[in-house]
C-alpha cells in the first residue's frame, strides 16, 4: 500500500472511530450515565493514534484538504476537551457537555473520513487512455499524480499530444525528465490557480 | 502600475523565465495556438517550468487555453494539446511588465517614450 493509501485508510479509521464514540455517548445521554474516564480517554487516544497517521500530508494538500486537516485537529482537540470537562461535571453540565461532544464527533467523524476519501482519489492513478499506455504517458503520469486530481487526465493527455510532436527521441526525453524535475512546482502551480478559480 | 494589479491575484514578482514566455507570446499577441511544447522550442525553456509557467498565467487571467480540434489529433494519431493565446487585458498587463522592467527596449516603450 502506498503512503498516500496508508493516511487514506487512517482517516477512515479515525472516522469509523469517531462514530463510536458518538454511538457510545449517545448511549451515555439517553440513560443519564456518567461516561467512564479510562473508555473516554482510550477511545480518544486511538481517534488521535489515527489522525496523526492520517493528516500528515507533505506537499500535496489543495486549500480544502488544508482546511478540512485543520478543522480536524481542531475539532479533535475541543472534543477531548470537553470529554475531560464531561468527566468531572455535575448531571445537568454534563448533560450540555456529553451533547456537545456527539455533535463534535459527529463532525469529526465527516470530516476525517471525508479526508479519507480524497487521500484515496488522490492515490490512484490517472484513468487508462491508450496515450497513458506509453512508455512517455505513464512517465508524465508520474509527474501528475501530484496534481489535483481533475486536473490529472487533462494534464497526461496535453502533455502526450506535446511529446508526440517532438521532432527527435532527445526533444521527447528532455520534455519527459523536465516534467519530472519540475512536478512538485507545476503541482503547486496548478493547486494555487485552482484555488483562484 | 503595481504588478500585483490582476484582480484574481496577479504576481507578487516576475521571474526572468516568465519575462521569457511573455516576450514570446507578445511577439504574435494574435496567435491562438501557442503550445507547451513550441514554447519550449522558443524560449529554451524546460519544459516542466514552460508547464508551470502556463498554469500561473492562466491563474493571473493573462491566458487562456483551449483544446485543440480532437478530431485533427486523432487524425494524426496523437492525443489533444491544449492551445494557448494572451487574453486581451493579459497581453495589455505584460506589455507593461515588461516596460517597466526595461525601459530603454524600443519595442516595449509606450508612444511618446524615449527608447
Amino acid at each position: 500500500m502506498t503512503r498516500l493509501g496508508r493516511q487514506g485508510a487512517a482517516c477512515r479509521r479515525a472516522g469509523a472511530l469517531a462514530r463510536g464514540l458518538r454511538r457510545d455517548l449517545e448511549d451515555l445521554l439517553g440513560h443519564g450515565l456518567r461516561p467512564r474516564a479510562a473508555e473516554v480517554r482510550v477511545a480518544l487516544a486511538r481517534i488521535d493514534h489515527a489522525l496523526g497517521d492520517g493528516l500528515r500530508f507533505r506537499d500535496r494538500v489543495d486549500a480544502e484538504l488544508g482546511y478540512r486537516r485543520g478543522h480536524a485537529r481542531n475539532v479533535a482537540l475541543v472534543l477531548r476537551r470537553t470529554l475531560e470537562e464531561s468527566l468531572a461535571a455535575d448531571a445537568a453540565t454534563r448533560t450540555e457537555l456529553l451533547a456537545r461532544a456527539v455533535r463534535l464527533a459527529d463532525d469529526l467523524a465527516g470530516t476525517a473520513s471525508w479526508i479519507g476519501r480524497r487521500a484515496l482519489e488522490m492515490d490512484e492513478p490517472p484513468p487508462y487512455q491508450p496515450w497513458t499506455g506509453t512508455w512517455a504517458g505513464r512517465l508524465v503520469g508520474l509527474a501528475a499524480r501530484l496534481l489535483p486530481a481533475e486536473l490529472r487526465l487533462d494534464f497526461v493527455e496535453d502533455q502526450c499530444g506535446n511529446l508526440a510532436c517532438a521532432g527527435s527521441r532527445r526533444e521527447r526525453a528532455g520534455y519527459v525528465v523536465g516534467l519530472l524535475a519540475r512536478a512538485p512546482a507545476i503541482a503547486a502551480a496548478a493547486a494555487r490557480g485552482r484555488a483562484a478559480l | 502600475m503595481n504588478d500585483r494589479a490582476n484582480g484574481r491575484g496577479g504576481p507578487a514578482r516576475v521571474t526572468v523565465p516568465v519575462i521569457q514566455v511573455l516576450d514570446l507570446l507578445l511577439a504574435e499577441p494574435a496567435r491562438d495556438d501557442w503550445f507547451a511544447l513550441d514554447i519550449c522550442r522558443q524560449t529554451g525553456l524546460g519544459s516542466g517550468t514552460v508547464a508551470q509557467i502556463l498554469f500561473r498565467l492562466q491563474d493571473w487571467g493573462w491566458v487562456r487555453s483551449h483544446w485543440e480540434d480532437a478530431n485533427e489529433a486523432h487524425s494524426q494519431g496523437r492525443p489533444r494539446r491544449r492551445f494557448y493565446e494572451l487574453t486581451g487585458p493579459g497581453a495589455a498587463e505584460a506589455r507593461e511588465v515588461l516596460r517597466r522592467r526595461f525601459p530603454g527596449i524600443a519595442r516595449w516603450a509606450t508612444a511618446g517614450e524615449q527608447a
